[in-house]
């Protein structure tokens, strides 16, 4: 029950709030999203590891086709659900007060929400499609409404890109759900449960799911919508691709594509671990040479979901565990990076890193604070991205060790422009002058500190997170043998 | 008023009759739930043209009562077509509404466009009657009867042996009623007619008059042709592929948001067709849903066609540049009609598609939904074109658009039928299994 109130409660908000047209409509929305917080918490505090599925919900939606509204969590699910009301008020609040049109802005970010939670909650194929493809709209229109720059031709892009790989996966669905037997059904069980398709139509349907996943997450060749994007979009915008959206995409392959056609996975595996590791490594390259901040942080994101779609496709239990931890701090991390590069961006006016400079002596505190950002994107020890790339390279280090030292050559490019980034940005002389000399004020203060604070809790602790997605792994591995 | 009542009447008998199976002159025609749901279809849409209709006449200067004559015995027409057990009943029902059609697309006599449109909707529309006159003539000669239910018990008792001029005669309906309903090659006639009548005209055409004729067609299949013949199926579905790409990709194209509302009724059209090869107990469903979903959208699509009409002789997509601040209900009506045509969810439109796929799939022609899904993808680009122009940049003119309460009244029934349907899909499915 409570995730279906997770999802109807933004829902509504958001509705009412497009179409409302105040300033208190900000409190509104931080509100609900502060009690998405609190609900997502207890979910996860009432939530038994060991026990499966669960606060399933199981109505008859579409009776005639049997299709169900069929939601629920297990570990991973939860997580995720953990990770999208966490990031949410963070990025509701980082939003500047004199945004144009703020109903229809918080409102687009509130179904927003809704559809995200609804993607990592949906049990039947039907249901789990539909708010995939829901994501897509309040996403689309808050690029193209409040970015900047060439939206009309970025985000169409992007939106043209995406629905290619999600009608793709549709078909997909369909073809499976006339695979099953009769009455014919959508739901996860039952589609875990179709054993009649031989190695031949599961390779096809493997390319019509990957397709859609890879597109989303983005794993290399399938990236280019991607940097342009996160560029062009507003800084909430990319915050929420980059943080939560293509979680998705990592999301669905774990849970509708790995267990669903575990023979398909298996044929296909070394091409999908190679690609994601090429485009990681591809990435890495291309970020070094970035002197734009927002492109750097849009290939370094592309580089670290390379290495987890690689953990994901080697199919090892560590390799596992780091994709659900990393899912995590990934998204943490990526969207107090793409905040202080906002923040970085409105002082001075521009993201070009040989312009930019001095901080650390303007605003010493900020300094700080990035630096233990930079960390965690860096995998340094006692941060959380060091427990999830561990994990990972773990995983891929069982699978092949070629893969895992081109995988941990990423780490160490990673450190390099990371490291690149903060010196340059932090350190020597300024070229441009911020016109406000205070990086770090309160309202900065509110996002960066909680946010830092967890890149450290969960790098020091991070037993209780991984306790909560343990048997869930454990059961897919089981599932993805045949 | 009138009119109107008279049809509301007229709905409501459609819906008292539910559940009733009656035949009437000597078998002629019949009530079922499939011809009692098409009609009351029929009608709403007639009604909703009817209703917008006196604004726009009074401008173009027009009788607004002679018009609404020929729409009334279009519908007649309509009706016929999609409760007939007959042939010859199917033929006169067609010819009812084609003559009315004819009348209609040149019912603005003074514009040169609208007798072109009406000329060339009239010399092609007679020549593929006679098309569906022959092929019944064959089906006739092969079986020995008119009665579509005589005919089908003939031809699944044959199971498949059986004279070949019984496929050559369905094949001439096929031509026939695949030209009907503008499918590809057939379907040069509609962007031209389309366009060229009054944009009433064009409203009522490619909505009542396509969903009639879908109509027809598919409950001669159901009644008639079951199994369908392999190779007919696959022909069909290559008539379906064909006409959603050329819809499409002509759409792209079209600087005229009227031009490139009438191709995307030919793309659409593209969609609707792959029931025809799938024909079987579920198609009347998937046919209904869509119907419903796609009136429901070229009334809010078309509405606006007709507000811009009143205030500018342009009908350039460019028109409707920033629309949303000045009219931000319609823009929001037209955001979730243009979302819905492209099979976007959570709108109508995508449980249609989505229902249209599942069907073809099941019948065996997966080829056809990959293609039909590639050509969906196409059509992003112009559905999507007019949301951004709606809700980015600046108003060249600002046209101080009134909406009157006609237009209000069917463009929120439309909406709430697309949002409804889109996340109560249940409602109707089932509904005429």
């Amino acid at each position: 029950m409570i995730v279906t109130i997770l999802i109807v409660l933004p829902l509504l908000f958001g509705l009412a709030a497009i179409f409302s047209n105040g300033r208190s409509v900000r409190n509104a929305a931080l509100a609900v999203s502060l009690a998405e917080f609190c609900l997502a918490l207890y979910a996860a505090y009432s939530f038994v590891p060991q026990a499966g599925m669960q606060q399933v919900l199981n109505l008859p939606w579409i009776p005639a086709l049997g299709i169900h509204y069929h939601v629920g969590v297990d570990g991973i699910g939860l997580l995720l659900i953990l990770l999208t009301a966490l990031l949410m008020p963070f990025i509701l609040y980082s939003t500047p007060d004199d945004i144009p049109k703020p109903g229809a802005y918080y409102g687009l970010m509130l179904v927003m929400q809704a559809a995200l939670i609804g993607v990592f909650s949906a049990l039947d194929g039907f249901l789990f499609y539909v708010f995939w493809e829901m994501a897509l709209i309040p996403i689309w229109f808050l690029c193209l409404l409040w970015g900047r720059g060439n939206t009309v031709a970025v985000t169409l892009k992007f939106f043209i890109y995406t629905l290619f790989g999600s009608l793709l996966m549709l078909v997909a669905l369909i073809y499976l759900y006339l695979q099953t037997p009769q009455p014919h059904s959508f739901s996860l069980e039952v589609l875990y449960a179709v054993s009649n398709l031989d190695a031949n139509v599961q390779g096809w349907l493997f390319w019509a799911f990957f397709l859609a996943f890879a597109i989303k997450i983005p794993i290399f060749p399938f990236h280019s919508w991607q940097p342009d994007t996160y560029v062009t979009a507003p800084t909430q915008g990319t915050m929420l691709l980059s943080g939560i959206m293509l979680k998705m995409g990592i999301y669905g392959a774990m849970r509708w594509l790995i267990p669903v056609l575990p023979m398909g996975v298996h044929n296909w595996m070394p091409v999908a671990v190679a690609l994601s590791v090429a485009g990681a490594v591809y990435a890495s390259v291309i970020a070094l040479q970035q002197n734009d901040l927002k492109r750097m942080l849009a290939y370094s994101s592309m580089a670290h979901v390379g290495i987890i779609g690689a953990g994901l496709f080697s199919l090892t239990a560590n390799g596992l565990t780091g994709v659900v931890f990393q899912m995590l701090a990934h998204g943490i991390n990526t969207v107090a990076l793409f905040y202080v590069a906002d923040i970085i961006e409105r002082r001075n006016n521009t993201r070009n890193l040989n312009l930019l400079g001095g901080i650390a002596l303007a605003d010493p505190r900020f300094s700080v604070l990035v630096f233990v950002c930079v960390l965690g994107a860096v995998a340094f020890p006692l941060t959380n991205g060091f427990i999830g790339e561990f994990y990972l390279l773990y995983g891929l280090f069982e699978y092949n060790l070629p893969m895992c030292i081109a995988g941990g050559l990423t780490v160490i490019l990673g450190a390099a422009y990371m490291l690149q980034f903060f010196q340059k940005t932090m350190f020597g002389n300024a070229i441009s002058t911020p016109h406000k000399p205070v990086y770090a004020g309160k309202s900065e203060l509110y996002v960066l500190v909680p946010l830092t604070a967890i890149i450290l809790l969960t790098g020091i602790y991070p037993k209780p997170l991984l306790n909560l997605a343990a048997p869930a792994i454990e059961q897919l591995l089981q599932l993805a043998q045949f | 008023m009138a009119l109107i009542a008279g049809l509301v009447l007229a709905f409501g008998i459609t819906l008292a009759d539910w559940g009733i199976r009656e035949s009437y002159f000597h078998n002629m025609i019949s009530s079922d739930s499939y011809s009692l749901s098409f009609s009351a279809l029929l009608i709403a849409c007639t009604g909703v043209s009817l209703l917008l209709s006196p604004m726009y006449y009074n401008r173009l200067n027009l009788p607004y009562m002679d018009i609404a004559a020929m729409k009334l015995f279009a519908l007649a027409g309509g009706i016929c077509i999609v409760s007939f057990v007959n042939l010859g009943l199917l033929f006169i029902g067609i010819e009812l509404l084609s003559i009315s059609s004819f009348v209609l697309a040149g019912s603005d006599k003074r514009n040169l466009l609208s007798n072109e449109a009406s000329l060339k909707y009239f010399i092609t529309g007679s020549v593929f009657s006679s098309f569906l006159l022959f092929g019944i003539a064959l089906v006739y000669a092969v079986t020995g009867s008119f009665d579509v239910t005589v005919i089908g018990a003939f031809y699944s008792q044959a199971g498949g042996n059986i004279n070949n001029l019984f496929y050559v005669g369905m094949l001439m309906i096929i031509i026939a009623l695949g030209f009907k309903v503008a499918a590809a090659p057939f379907h040069f006639w509609a962007p031209d007619v389309y366009d060229g009548s009054p944009a009433m005209v064009t409203l009522f055409l490619s909505t009542m008059g396509k969903i009639a004729a879908f109509g027809a067609f598919l409950r001669l299949f159901n009644q008639a042709f079951l199994p369908v013949p392999y190779h007919i199926g696959i022909l069909t579905c290559i008539m379906a592929v064909a006409t959603m790409f050329i819809g499409n990709l002509s759409a792209l194209w079209q600087d005229s948001y009227k031009r490139m509302l009438a191709y995307s009724a030919v793309a659409q059209t593209g969609y609707l067709l792959l029931v025809i090869p799938a024909s079987g107990s579920m198609s009347a469903d998937v046919l209904f849903y869509n119907g419903i979903t796609y009136i429901a959208a070229s009334v809010i699509a078309f509405s606006v066609l007709l507000l811009l009409n009143q205030y500018t002789e342009s009908e350039s997509r460019s028109q409707l540049i920033g629309l949303a601040k000045q009219n931000p209900f319609l823009a929001f009506a037209v955001t979730v009609a243009m979302l819905s045509l492209a099979g976007i969810p959570p709108t109508a439109g995508f449980f249609g598609k989505y229902y249209l796929f599942t069907l073809a799939a099941g019948a065996g022609y997966t080829p056809a939904v990959v293609f039909a899904v590639i050509s969906s993808l196409i059509s992003i680009f112009f559905y999507f074109d007019i949301i951004i122009k709606m809700y980015t940049g600046e108003a060249q003119e600002q046209l101080k658009m009134v909406i009157p309460p006609a237009y209000s009244f069917s463009i929120f029934v439309s909406l709430i039928v697309l949002i409804l349907l889109g996340v109560f899909p249940g409602i109707l499915t089932g509904l005429l299994q």
